[in-house]
């Protein structure tokens, strides 16, 4: 999500709006963070519910911290750190055998339909934190700077993941295609 | 056979223009550079939308209710409960009963929209309200003058809180007048600041009755 002055600036005045109580200030950061925060749950989670749980609680959660928001911090980066942290919540909550589980992807097909869900499915395989910086980086195409600051790990750390996360994607779509062309 | 150029770019120790200058030369980095072109691709197509109908009515309920919580904490109350022990008592009792009175008189809409029966219901008894307050605040005005100091400016306060939530209720309706929430917001608000004024017509020697 490009962090551009003049939204910088339309978003912090909804922040303030959104500290004196107004309601719509808070439909309207619905709007804008909506699409990009479901996609963003539901590959980390898996489960349309449990993706729109994370999104209400990332609401909830900024509804009571919203006067402990710093103006002039970077709200997308500050947004989108509640709303991982919201589905590391929902994560540690499950059951271990309840666990997003590494499924392995439906390979021997070659159209792009089947691509797109073996990569989707691949995607749901990768280790927690390489998920998300490959998801936000690749899916919701955000800087590794940005992700670094959401997660609070170094830029060495993010490109690290995402360099594994194409690796073991890689791999898939070789092996994907050599059953294809053996 | 992979070539470690690649792992060196991706570690950030070979820039950008080198690894495509030897890429160009080397077999086995265009074609890790191809796949990776088609991951991202793949990767950028998963970004179709998400439907999540009723997601907003359940953030927003959630939030009300924590209003409605918070209002209960507020400062300003809390200074009043000290000053006014039996108002205080009034304003909870009139809370609750407008809670409960006003769930029993709207219909609840789960999409959070109102059918235009109830509309007209609800206008009505926002009329009727208007009504009620506009009496209220004539009647109010010479018992505000006569009030503790320190009395009327928790009164004084508090009715501007509660037009300054009119307010900002009136402006969201004016773009959607048919949203439920809103309309129990106002409705809300405005039966405060009749419960409000009220109070004050019932006060006696400055303090409220019964204290």
């Amino acid at each position: 999500m490009e962090e551009t002055q003049p939204r910088r600036m339309d978003e912090e005045a909804l922040v303030r709006r959104c500290r004196e109580g107004d309601l719509m200030a808070y439909r309207s950061l619905y709007e804008r963070y909506e699409q990009p925060f479901l996609r963003t749950a539901l590959r980390l989670l898996g489960r349309q519910q449990d993706a729109e749980d994370a999104v209400q609680e990332t609401f909830f959660k900024f509804y009571k911290k919203v006067h402990h928001y710093r103006s002039g911090s970077n709200f997308s980066t500050y947004f989108f750190r509640i709303l991982i942290n919201s589905c590391t919540d929902i994560l540690r909550g499950r059951r271990p055998e309840t666990a997003l589980e590494a499924v392995p992807p439906a390979l021997g097909r070659e159209s792009t339909h089947e691509l797109r869900y073996t990569i989707d499915q691949a995607i749901a395989g990768l280790p927690e934190q390489m998920r998300t910086c490959f998801v936000l980086f690749a899916v919701e195409d955000l800087r590794q700077e940005e992700i670094a600051r959401i997660l609070e790990i170094s830029v060495g750390a993010v490109k690290a993941h995402v360099h594994r996360a194409k690796a073991r994607l890689r791999a898939l779509l070789s092996l994907s295609r050599e059953e294809v062309m053996p | 056979m992979k070539c470690s150029n690649y792992d060196r770019h991706e570690k950030g120790e070979l820039d950008e223009t080198e690894f495509v200058r030897h890429a160009a030369g080397c077999t086995s980095c265009r074609e890790i550079l191809r796949q990776d072109a088609e991951i991202m691709a793949l990767a950028k197509d998963l970004r179709r939308p998400v439907q999540a109908p009723g997601l907003w009515s359940r953030i927003e309920k959630a939030l009300e209710e924590e209003a409605v919580k918070e209002r209960g904490r507020a400062p300003l109350l809390a200074r009043f409960l000290r000053l006014a022990p039996a108002a205080a008592l009034i304003l909870a009792a009139a809370g609750l009963a407008l809670y409960f009175g006003l769930k029993t008189r709207l219909p609840s809409s789960p999409s959070g929209i109102l059918s235009s029966i109830a509309l007209a219901r609800v206008e009505q008894t926002e009329r009727e309200y208007l009504e009620a307050i506009e009496a209220l605040e004539e009647q109010t005005q010479p018992q505000m003058a006569g009030l503790d100091r320190e009395l009327m400016f928790l009164y004084k306060d508090r009715l501007e809180t509660v037009d300054a939530q009119i307010r900002r209720c009136r402006e969201a309706l004016e773009s959607n007048p048919a949203n439920a929430h809103i309309r129990r917001y106002l409705m809300a608000a405005l039966h405060d600041k009749k419960e409000t004024l009220a109070e004050v017509l019932n006060l006696k020697s400055g303090t409220p009755e019964g204290t």
